[in-house]
């Protein structure tokens, strides 16, 4: 039987003991995210305030121990997992939209509400918020600022950071304040911007304020099937290069179709290689010219089948399919490792064709959801974990995917964010002295060794050595899976 | 002045003018070891904007720095050196048909990095956001030279922290940007503008907030008052045999996409301003569409005080009202970007009247909850005031961002908030 620590002792008093967790077997509830990796937290606080949250904060630093705020753990790279015996706070209780303002077309909500939530409770004004990870009826506006969230949308619309004005944070020694506001800017640098995407590094959002705009007149969503994945991804390179820009342009290739139709009946063609879903929308007119040029595009590369769905209830299917499509992977195998990769979509035929070659190469499936119009891969690795050389045959494979990304002048991340899981890696990209240069915002914000500690920068045995090393040490050390 | 770098009266020791990033590195390096300060300057169109300098012995010239790296039109990507003028950039992005969606004040002086040194943006912004929005990868050469980058070059990246947002609008006061990757877009089929005019401001802006939350959202809705409004209400008027008051305030709207939506847009935009009881309007075509546009910019000539102020929507309406009736609206030329919330005024007139007028916008600012920035007045009064106004809070993370960037105090020491 543990016993309570002196910080743990603290958290209560400011926290109702329910709303602290502590017991080690109540904390292997949190030792997960969405990601692959694991790690058990010192202790987990669920506050109900911002008073409170700037209480728990000066406690922590009290006890030297940093803190991890946590929304609903969607995230796939590691970020909301604790380490060094970091204090989880979880601030899934902070879940009220407290303000809708029609007329100037912003919310004011709470970190915890949910993506989707927000988006039913703005739909009644003709309004939407439009950052729509897959993730969405779970994930929250907080943790979507954490990452700087994007989602099959954002291809025309931009991600999280183009769509927050700005955020209430609780800094380091409990300070709450306002970074950007309920306007469109506000002068003085941009710490609004530099803090969108810091995966719980520097402060502790409280509130959001965020920008919507009208829902459309009209919405078309189309399916183009192809017998390759190359035709399917020249057709999208083709599309991008009109210089149309289609609401979402998304892919996903045979596995992905074997693993959707048994479960939500898409309809797809049994000799689909790859399917394309194309949304467009606006106005009637913009939707019809719009849809008229990728329908060309789409025949150009020789679909082999085409539709436009009927009505409501055909495009929610078409999208279950694709935002629901990781959920039914669990048909093909116990576990996925879930890539988070981006290209210049030109070279998205090429890149494909080396993920199967990989696929392959490795001996171990892989299975492909894109949103492909922004070249943003997201190949999923289908793996055993408790088979620890397939586990490590998924991580290497990984690291393979990423390398490819960068050497066609890509990305490690595109809205996953880089956590735990692609620390290693960012030395393929950015040179001592970028690396340096980020890391300076920790003491700007008067954050240093505070919040989510253990993060996106990579450690001396991760430059040095293998950049998975770490995670498959904490994946095999205690594999209970 | 540009060709001296003299800056509020202050006239720099040395030029430097470097031609390459390693040059501009190796430059900033020997300032900042040899415990000097140095001034960033693109084109000089916006120096006036910012805190007195309180030291400046060094103007960096960035115009040496003026080439695409690369260029991937299929991509719908660009890398840009920072001291390419905008003009330069949009020319080689319209051979392929496509543009950066911004519009920015002199754009053929106007360089990229200055622009985004300085934040500026037209109108534009109402439809794509501003500028920052299109940035998708940045290289910052350091005050102690050294060489940084973030972001890249695909337009989807969140892999470290997104450090480019740092230096727009800083001023060039926690680095130089050198290079920046930028999302680009299609120069739009059809583009058509519509400008109306109105008898009162409070009538335009309501049909200018009309327009911005209808059906789809124009390119840019603004909203511009005083003499030159006046003026060019009635040429407009006199095209259309029609009339337009003396107290004309004018509302011009840009439309552009493929030929049937902007039918469409046209159809709803002009239905509006009937309802709305325009005085009149006329849709125009082509090169025409250049005049009313011209209005979105600083008058003719240098004026006294500019002053720009960001609040809610509702709230710049309030604001474009107060300000265009109040006693300081003499000589006043009133742009509000009622979509996006900015109202930018401009005034000329004696020095002597200038800080009344200042106190005046900031409390007809603070009272709808706007945050004002004085972008020019006289060099003489800024000793007396913060342009950029109180920020609150934030200003301590801003002071130890300097701290961290540049701790030596070598770009442009004093210009930015708190006089950082």
């Amino acid at each position: 039987m543990s016993e309570k620590s002196a910080l743990v002792h603290d958290l209560e008093q400011v926290v109702e003991p329910t709303h602290v967790v502590w017991r080690p077997e109540d904390l292997l509830v949190y030792e997960y995210d969405g990601s692959i990796d694991r790690n058990n937290p010192g202790a987990v606080v669920v506050p109900s305030s911002v008073e409170q949250i700037s209480e728990i904060i000066k406690i922590a630093r009290k006890h030297n121990a940093p803190v991890v705020p946590r929304g609903a753990g969607t995230g796939l790279s590691g970020g909301a997992i604790s380490m060094e015996g970091a204090v989880v706070l979880a601030l899934t209780r902070l879940n009220k939209v407290l303000e809708i303002d029609k007329e100037n077309r912003v919310a004011i909500v709470e970190p915890g509400v949910v993506n989707l939530e927000l988006g039913q409770a703005v739909a009644p004004y003709g309004l939407q918020y439009v950052p729509d990870p897959s993730s969405q009826s779970a994930c929250t506006i907080g943790g979507n600022v954490g990452e700087n969230a994007g989602g099959p949308h954002c291809l025309a619309y931009g991600v999280t950071t183009n769509h927050v004005l700005g955020m209430e944070v609780v800094l380091a020694d409990g300070t709450v304040t306002w970074l950007g506001g309920d306007a469109r800017e506000v002068p003085g640098y941009d710490l609004r911007g530099v803090f969108i995407g810091s995966e719980g590094t520097l402060a502790v959002v409280t509130k959001v304020a965020v920008r919507l705009v009208p829902q459309p007149e009209a919405i078309r969503t189309m399916v183009a099937a192809f017998s390759s994945v190359e035709a399917a991804s020249e057709t999208v390179a083709d599309i991008v290069a009109s210089g149309v820009i289609p609401g979402a342009v998304e892919m996903i290739d045979r596995l992905c179709i074997e693993a959707v139709e048994p479960a939500f009946h898409p309809g797809y063609p049994e000799d689909a290689q790859a399917i394309l879903l194309v949304e467009v929308d606006g106005l009637r007119e913009t939707v019809a010219e719009q849809a008229e040029l990728v329908e060309e595009l789409c025949r150009k590369h020789g679909t082999t089948d085409w539709r436009t769905a009927e009505d409501e209830e055909e495009r929610e299917t078409l999208w279950a399919s694709r935002k629901k499509a990781l959920g039914a992977l669990g048909r093909l195998a116990p576990n996925y490792y879930l890539i988070d990769g981006v290209i210049p979509p030109t070279r998205l035929p090429e890149t494909m064709s080396k993920i199967n070659a990989l696929s392959d190469e490795l001996e171990i499936p892989i299975a492909n959801v894109l949103h492909a119009g922004d070249g943003n891969l997201h190949p999923c690795i289908l793996f055993d974990s408790r088979q620890p050389e397939q586990v490590e045959k998924a991580l290497i494979a990984g690291g393979r995917i990423l390398e490819m990304c960068v050497e066609v002048g890509g990305a490690l991340s595109g809205e996953h964010g880089i956590g735990l899981e692609k620390q290693g890696y960012l030395p393929l990209v950015f040179t001592d002295e970028d690396l340096e240069a980020m890391a300076r915002l920790k003491p700007a914000f008067g954050a240093a060794g505070m919040f989510n500690p253990g993060k996106i920068f990579p450690t001396d045995e991760q430059r040095e050595g293998i950049p998975h090393a770490a995670i498959m040490q904490r994946l095999t050390s205690d594999m209970v899976i | 002045m540009t060709d001296t770098y003299e800056l509020d009266g202050i006239t720099p020791s040395r030029i430097e003018r470097p031609d390459s990033v390693d040059a501009l590195s190796a430059t900033l390096k020997q300032i900042n070891d040899g415990a000097q300060s140095a001034v960033l300057w693109g084109g000089g169109t916006r120096m006036h904007v910012g805190n007195f300098v309180s030291k400046y012995d060094v103007a960096v010239d960035m115009t040496g720095l003026d080439q695409i790296v690369d260029y991937r039109p299929s991509d719908l990507v660009v890398v840009a050196e920072a001291g390419m003028t905008v003009s330069a950039l949009q020319a080689e992005l319209g051979k392929n048909n496509q543009r950066l969606p911004f519009d920015v004040q002199s754009p053929d002086s106007a360089t990229i990095g200055g622009s985004l040194a300085s934040n500026n943006v037209g109108p534009l912004r109402n439809a794509y956001g501003g500028i920052r929005d299109m940035v998708i990868g940045m290289s910052v050469v350091q005050a102690d030279g050294t060489m940084t980058k973030s972001g890249g070059s695909v337009v989807k990246n969140v892999a470290g922290y997104d450090m480019a947002r740092l230096h727009i609008g800083a001023l060039g006061t926690l680095g130089a940007i050198s290079t920046v990757a930028f999302k680009i877009g299609p120069i739009p089929q059809t583009m058509r503008t519509v400008a109306a005019w109105f008898d009162s401001v409070e009538a335009a802006a309501v049909a200018g907030m009309r327009i911005t939350n209808g059906s789809f959202m124009p390119e840019a809705v603004i909203v511009v008052a005083g003499a030159r409004a006046v003026t060019h209400a009635k040429e407009l008027a006199t095209q259309n045999s029609g009339s337009a008051s003396e107290n004309a305030v004018v509302l011009v709207i840009a439309l552009a996409a493929g030929p049937a939506t902007v039918e469409r847009q046209v159809q709803d935009t002009t239905s509006t301003l009937g309802a709305a009881m325009a005085d009149g309007f006329v849709v125009l075509d082509g090169a025409d569409q250049g005049t009313s546009w011209k209005l979105a910019g600083q008058p003719g000539g240098t004026p006294s005080l500019a002053i720009r102020s960001t609040q809610k929507p509702t709230s710049a309406l309030e604001l474009v009202s107060t300000l265009s009736k109040s006693s300081i609206s003499g000589d006043i030329h009133l742009v509000g970007q009622v979509g996006f919330g900015t109202v930018e005024a401009y005034w000329n007139g004696e020095t002597s009247a200038i800080p009344g007028i200042i106190e005046s916008a900031r409390s007809a600012a603070h009272n709808v909850g706007g945050a004002l920035m004085i972008e020019r007045c006289p060099p003489e009064l800024k000793s007396d005031l913060d342009v950029f106004g109180d920020l609150g809070a934030p200003l301590e993370i801003m002071r130890r961002m300097k701290q961290q960037y540049d701790p030596k105090g070598t770009l442009s020491p004093g210009r930015f908030a708190g006089r950082i």
